[in-house]
């Protein structure tokens, strides 16, 4: 153990400073450091990271895009359409890539990205009602049916996230059929199939989760 | 189909700590035994996994509700990791399996990092100290825990996890109640040295002698937590201050346990915080800021104004407004509330845990024990102590470069007759 002679103290360790006052000290170093021995580097608080890079370089080409769009003669004002997209791969990087949540979570977070983009990418273009014709109603089915394939994967681990994501996404399923009813989308087929398929898949849900639903909306709400 | 995972609400003071966890600030405590023979991994595993059904509040994960957040049970067993040289560094619920607590182990010494949202010191010591009992057990040491360990293979008791704010709370009109102002509080000094560039906290770690501290402080005809709490305000004032006149108070925080004032067997949070202002202006003595510390602290832990301070608490999350209130806004009105409520209201906070009471067989397996807290960059430093083993421990933790009031709080315990051992991680080096 060492002694510092300044402060009166004992040291306890294999540093030959005192802690204190930072002066040499008399004594004998101990075995080994009282604490895990610091390692070469040391992580800074605010890093250079990929969603950083991620936001400059988005930031940039959403400029030129910008500039561009309004530069030029245009019949479309499709830079709009390259901030979704820019932000599509923001969400995608936070709620997919880097996200360690539920794989449940990630399926719906791409499903509702997509169907964003979908219906952005048809009015900016004004390219007719092939988002709620056709593409939505097809991601949602292809979404519940990555969902089952999961469930059956990793059921005994995330069961319960699964389910939650599940309900949602056949919420989402009702949004064409929607469009439909309200006269925006005239072609019934698919978006009828979609909303079929969802409310078969949800009635299955309240049939075999009812209760884990029922506690998941009383643990998520309770005031 | 899965069964059904129980959950529970965050207890009334629990449910603070996760809104500031956006901010990246997570309050956290360590606990540390150090024993007399290097900790088996495997052993101290077995050992937790077998203490956490004794205590189920402990084996959940936080989860984010709409309105508030909250703790769902956990399927996983705990595990245990090497200590890491960032101590007391936040807790990834990745890495820890989603449990809001992490035990890690270094050559000879095992710790317990709890997230303040699970429980105060004193209920995390309970568990601590099961443990502790279980992994010497299993390691072959014959111990008798008698009445002062809770045994793994016991039946968790439903008061254990009692709100004690909503327990003792008296229903009193919004208009009507006092002790808002106590909350509030005025501005106090605050470090502004230079904070760490990287990741994690200094700690510089004190031991003396309990018996001689007690001594001491009689001889001051006080108490142990005043006595050391006015040497760390003249720490601060000797390493500190460097006018005479102008100079804003030095505002300790300190935690009461309530348990002692309003009986709970409660292992969730129960304490509040006592604003402990001592004025530095002049040539302050050491005596007069040890009488300060005392009389505030006498005054706060009277039952009539811990009363107001529980009513005024269990007020606000009673109210129906601020109850409907989603998640993020409530976010965003408690991050309001820090400016005018804590950050730059303060100087440190200081805890005195007490005296940590182990049975006599466990002695000989235990060298020592200490309690550390997380600090964040708007309060760098905490100072928290706790006697066990006829040993007082002083842990500075800090994210500052400077180390001028951790030099001045030992030497002066050693010019005051104490036999003082410390030790450093060395952050700033």
């Amino acid at each position: 153990m060492y002694y510092c002679k300044r402060c009166n103290v004992r040291v306890n360790g294999t540093n030959v400073t005192c802690p204190l006052c930072k002066a040499p000290m008399e004594g004998v170093a101990e075995p080994f450091p009282p604490y895990p021995e610091k390692k070469a580097t040391r992580s800074k608080n605010r890093p250079i990271t990929f969603t950083g890079v991620y936001v400059s370089l988005a930031t940039l080409v959403l400029i030129i895009c910008f500039a561009l769009n309004f530069a030029l003669p245009h019949r479309y004002i499709w830079s709009v359409f390259a901030l979704i997209l820019v932000l599509y791969g923001y969400f995608t990087l936070k709620t997919t890539v880097f996200y360690k949540g539920p794989h449940g979570a990630k399926v719906f977070s791409q499903t509702l990205c997509l169907c964003v983009i979908f219906i952005t990418a048809q009015y900016v273009f004004r390219t007719g009602e092939w988002a709620f014709a056709y593409a939505i109603p097809a991601t949602v089915v292809i979404s519940l049916a990555l969902h089952l394939l999961f469930v059956g994967v990793f059921h005994k681990r995330r069961g319960n996230s699964f389910f939650r994501y599940m309900w949602l996404t056949c919420l989402l399923g009702a949004l064409p059929a929607i469009t439909v009813l309200a006269g925006v989308c005239t072609k019934i087929i698919l978006p009828m199939i979609a909303f079929g398929i969802s409310m078969i898949t949800l009635m299955f849900l309240i049939a075999f989760t009812g209760r884990t639903i029922a506690d998941e909306i009383r643990k998520k709400s309770h005031i | 189909m899965e069964k059904l995972k129980s959950w529970h609400r965050l207890d009334n003071s629990g449910k603070i700590y996760p809104f500031y966890l956006k901010d990246n600030v997570q309050n956290l405590f360590r606990i540390s035994a150090t024993l007399f023979d290097d900790v088996d991994p495997a052993v101290l595993e077995t050992a937790l996994q077998n203490s956490i059904k004794r205590y189920p509040y402990f084996n959940v994960c936080l989860r984010r509700g709409i309105f508030w957040h909250y703790l769902e049970e956990l399927d996983g067993k705990p595990t245990v990791t090497p200590d890491s040289d960032v101590l007391i560094k936040d807790i990834d619920s990745i890495e820890t399996y989603g449990y809001t607590f992490r035990v890690s182990y270094y050559r000879n010494k095992f710790s317990i990092d709890c997230f303040h949202a699970l429980c105060d010191g004193n209920g995390c010591m309970e568990f601590f100290k099961t443990v502790l009992y279980e992994y010497l057990r299993l390691s072959g040491q014959s111990v008798d825990a008698g009445d002062k360990i809770r045994l793994p293979e016991s039946e968790p008791l439903p008061d254990e996890a009692e709100d004690g704010f909503l327990k003792y709370a008296e229903h009193v009109g919004l208009f009507k109640m006092k002790g808002i102002d106590e909350l509030r509080g005025s501005a106090a000094y605050t470090f502004d040295d230079p904070r760490f560039d990287f990741k994690g906290s200094g700690v510089i770690e004190g031991f003396t002698d309990t018996s001689a501290l007690l001594k001491r402080a009689h001889e001051l005809n006080t108490t142990v937590t005043a006595y050391i709490g006015g040497a760390l305000v003249y720490s601060i004032y000797k390493a500190k201050i460097t006018r005479r006149e102008g100079n804003p108070p030095v505002v300790l925080f300190v935690p009461i346990n309530l348990r002692k004032i309003f009986p709970s067997r409660t292992l969730l949070n129960f304490s509040l915080f006592s604003r402990v202002g001592v004025d530095v202006n002049g040539e302050p003595s050491f005596e007069s800021m040890v009488r300060r510390v005392e009389e505030r602290l006498k005054r706060d832990a009277k039952k009539d104004v811990l009363q107001n301070k529980i009513n005024v608490t269990a007020k606000t999350e009673r109210l129906f407004l601020f109850r409907i209130m989603p998640l993020p806004l409530k976010q965003f009105i408690f991050k309001v509330s820090g400016i005018f409520f804590g950050n730059g209201k303060k100087t440190m906070t200081f805890s005195n845990m007490g005296v940590v009471n182990l049975p006599e067989e466990m002695k000989r397996y235990v060298y020592e024990i200490s309690i550390m807290a997380s600090t964040a960059k708007t309060s760098p430093r905490a100072l928290t102590t706790v006697s066990a083993l006829g040993k007082t421990s002083f842990t500075f933790s800090r994210k500052t470069c400077d180390t001028e009031v951790e030099k001045e709080f030992f030497r002066f315990l050693a010019a005051d007759g104490l036999d003082v051992t410390v030790r450093s991680n060395y952050w700033e080096a």
